[in-house]
């Protein structure tokens, strides 16, 4: 009899457990697994087989604090005429014909108390993959970097530039 | 460490694949052996410390049972620790090149600590014999040999955890890679909740069920279970609350849906062991006490399963990249081959007319054979004609001697008999 109420007492408990565990693999796939796109833009693809830079699509990242998504007018520069038939230029040229914007999903957010600026830090010398990862590998973007606060003082720490809380809390 | 970076050539995919496996099967032979030797080390102690502070003869004969049973292969420290650390040093070096994370050196400092636990265990055990004489030696030996594992082996899992967050590895300068961020903690106490509840499960198995065991009285087998059964059942108790926290401090990067599967597959192995563990605290069949050893193997492969599949999921991206620079060298290597081999086959006709043929032709005068430009023109349409004479002389003219065969093959033939040709054009 007490070791049937303690049988029970240990299945609830790992039952408790178990249901945690689900609920980090919920949140995991609702907020931090790599969001699916409106179009199937693969940076393997463009990056790593046909070798396009970075800067060929997000322009202002060297000029602005964002590294914006490119216009469509830039996808179509190419896909006007190259893999026309592909189902994912398809349905960008939906998008361009109806002259709708597409709905990105953000993989990166940097929270809106923290000023980061794309501009100085393409100065300074860094490459896109540090904070972003090989992008050349990834057929769908994902955050490989959490781009918390440790993350930012452990680099600027490691490069002698400024740790001071007015640098990046503007 | 360049110089393993250097000794390792990029593996392809495949290679990745079969890395991983060794990588697997070496972890699951030597993390148990290594919980063993750490949680029966420490419980030895234990009991005799128990022994000297009340004397109790149960205690101090499981004290001396437990170190003679951890110490009973004298292979083992090498077959179970050193080589399967070697191992894993070689097929990390290959995994992680090129990359940041200072693996080996890591290992290689987790194999110092390793050797000297061997080495401290043998002597703690030795320290037996004079216990009474010289306690206090005894009991420093004992701590050493947890020391050492325990330094060794909380380097090994903070390692292991390392590989979940690459964002790290450029920034971690420390030889020992250890509290430099919140997943350390939980994966540390995974691993000691882990080495000490399996070491219960192997203490009941090697005692009571295992072919090979002593025969003991009832009262002493009593003990055993009892001990044995409460201590695993408190530390698989323990171990989901880790988890959990484990799971808190997980990076994004590391983690997928097989990721919390597995640890799904994981709690359930272990609720399994934990009722299996409180039906030994009653039951004294032999059968439960194998299950609870078995299962606690299979949820050890389980667990470095799973280990395998975070890290490969935190290093997707740069995998790719290996393999596609693999391919690129095994392409260059096949068009070496290929080139090398086309050179080969090229054969020059001028080459063998003057190594050969010469020593009894020339184009405008006799030697031993009539000169090629008396002879050449019957030839000059029908190439093939020429290179079946070669192949095949026949005496012709009654002027001369017979054509030995020159044995060349029908290439060889052919290359000269173009050179022949062309000559005989270049001079009429």
């Amino acid at each position: 009899m007490r070791s049937r109420i303690i049988n029970t007492a240990i299945v609830l408990y790992f039952g408790l457990i178990s249901l945690m565990v689900l609920g980090f693999a919920i949140y995991w796939h609702d907020f931090k697994k790599a969001p699916v796109q409106p179009i199937n833009f693969s940076h393997q693809i463009h990056a790593g087989q046909l070798g396009l830079q970075c800067t060929f699509c997000h322009t202002t990242v060297e000029k602005s604090i964002r590294a914006s998504v490119p216009t469509m007018s830039k996808c179509m520069e190419c896909h006007k005429a190259v893999a026309k038939d592909k189902e994912e230029i398809i349905k960008l040229t939906r998008y361009w014909d109806n002259k709708e914007l597409i709905p990105w999903e953000k993989v990166y957010s940097v929270p809106e108390h923290v000023y980061f600026s794309h501009k100085r830090h393409i100065k300074a010398g860094l490459d896109c993959s540090k904070c972003h990862g090989q992008l050349a590998a990834m057929p769908r973007v994902r955050q490989v970097t959490s781009i918390r606060m440790g993350f930012c003082i452990d680099c600027h720490k490691a490069k002698g530039v400024s740790r001071d809380c007015y640098t990046c809390h503007k | 460490m360049d110089f393993l970076d250097n000794m390792a050539l990029y593996p392809s995919s495949e290679h990745i694949v079969l890395l991983k496996v060794i990588i697997g099967l070496m972890l699951l032979v030597h993390m148990p052996y290594i919980s063993i030797l750490l949680g029966g080390s420490l419980f030895s102690l234990f009991f005799s410390m128990l022994d000297k502070r009340e004397p109790n003869a149960t205690h101090l004969r499981f004290s001396k049972d437990l170190i003679h049973l951890i110490t009973s292969k004298k292979s083992a420290p090498i077959l179970l620790g050193v080589l399967p650390l070697l191992s894993l040093i070689l097929s990390f070096a290959q995994l992680y090149q090129g990359s940041d994370l200072r693996i080996t050196q890591y290992l290689l400092i987790v194999s110092l600590f390793s050797i000297s636990g061997f080495i401290l265990l043998y002597l703690f055990k030795s320290s037996f014999e004079k216990r009474e004489q010289q306690f206090s030696t005894h009991v420093l030996l004992g701590l050493g040999v947890f020391v050492a594992f325990m330094v060794g082996y909380l380097i090994f899992s903070a390692t292991t955890s390392l590989m979940f967050f690459p964002e790290k590895w450029n920034f971690v300068y420390t030889s020992f890679p250890i509290f430099v961020y919140e997943n350390e903690l939980p994966r540390a106490a995974l691993f000691l909740f882990f080495t000490f509840a399996f070491t219960a499960a192997a203490i009941l198995y090697f005692f009571l069920s295992w072919p090979g065991r002593k025969e003991i009285d009832a009262t002493y087998g009593d003990f055993i279970r009892k001990f044995g059964a409460v201590v695993g059942l408190i530390f698989v108790l323990l171990i989901p609350i880790v988890v959990v926290w484990n799971l808190i401090t997980f990076p994004d990067v590391a983690a997928s849906e097989s990721v919390f599967a597995v640890w799904g597959v994981t709690l359930l192995l272990l609720l399994i062991t934990a009722i299996l563990f409180n039906s030994i605290i009653k039951s004294q069949n032999r059968k439960l006490v194998t299950s609870t050893f078995i299962l606690f193997l299979v949820t050890f492969g389980v667990m470095s399963v799973n280990d395998r599949i975070a890290a490969g999921n935190a290093r997707y991206e740069q995998e790719k990249l290996l393999a596609a620079k693999a391919d690129e060298i095994h392409q260059e290597i096949l068009a070496a081959r290929a080139a090398k081999s086309a050179a080969a086959t090229q054969i020059n006709g001028e080459e063998i007319f003057t190594n050969i043929c010469t020593a009894c032709h020339q184009f405008d005068q006799r030697v031993v054979g009539p000169p090629y430009m008396s002879v050449l023109a019957k030839y000059e349409n029908d190439k093939d004609a020429l290179v079946q004479f070669i192949m095949n002389p026949s005496k012709i003219d009654t002027d001369y001697p017979p054509m030995p065969n020159q044995n060349l093959r029908k290439p060889e033939a052919s290359a000269v008999a173009d050179y022949l040709l062309q000559e005989y054009v270049n001079r009429k």
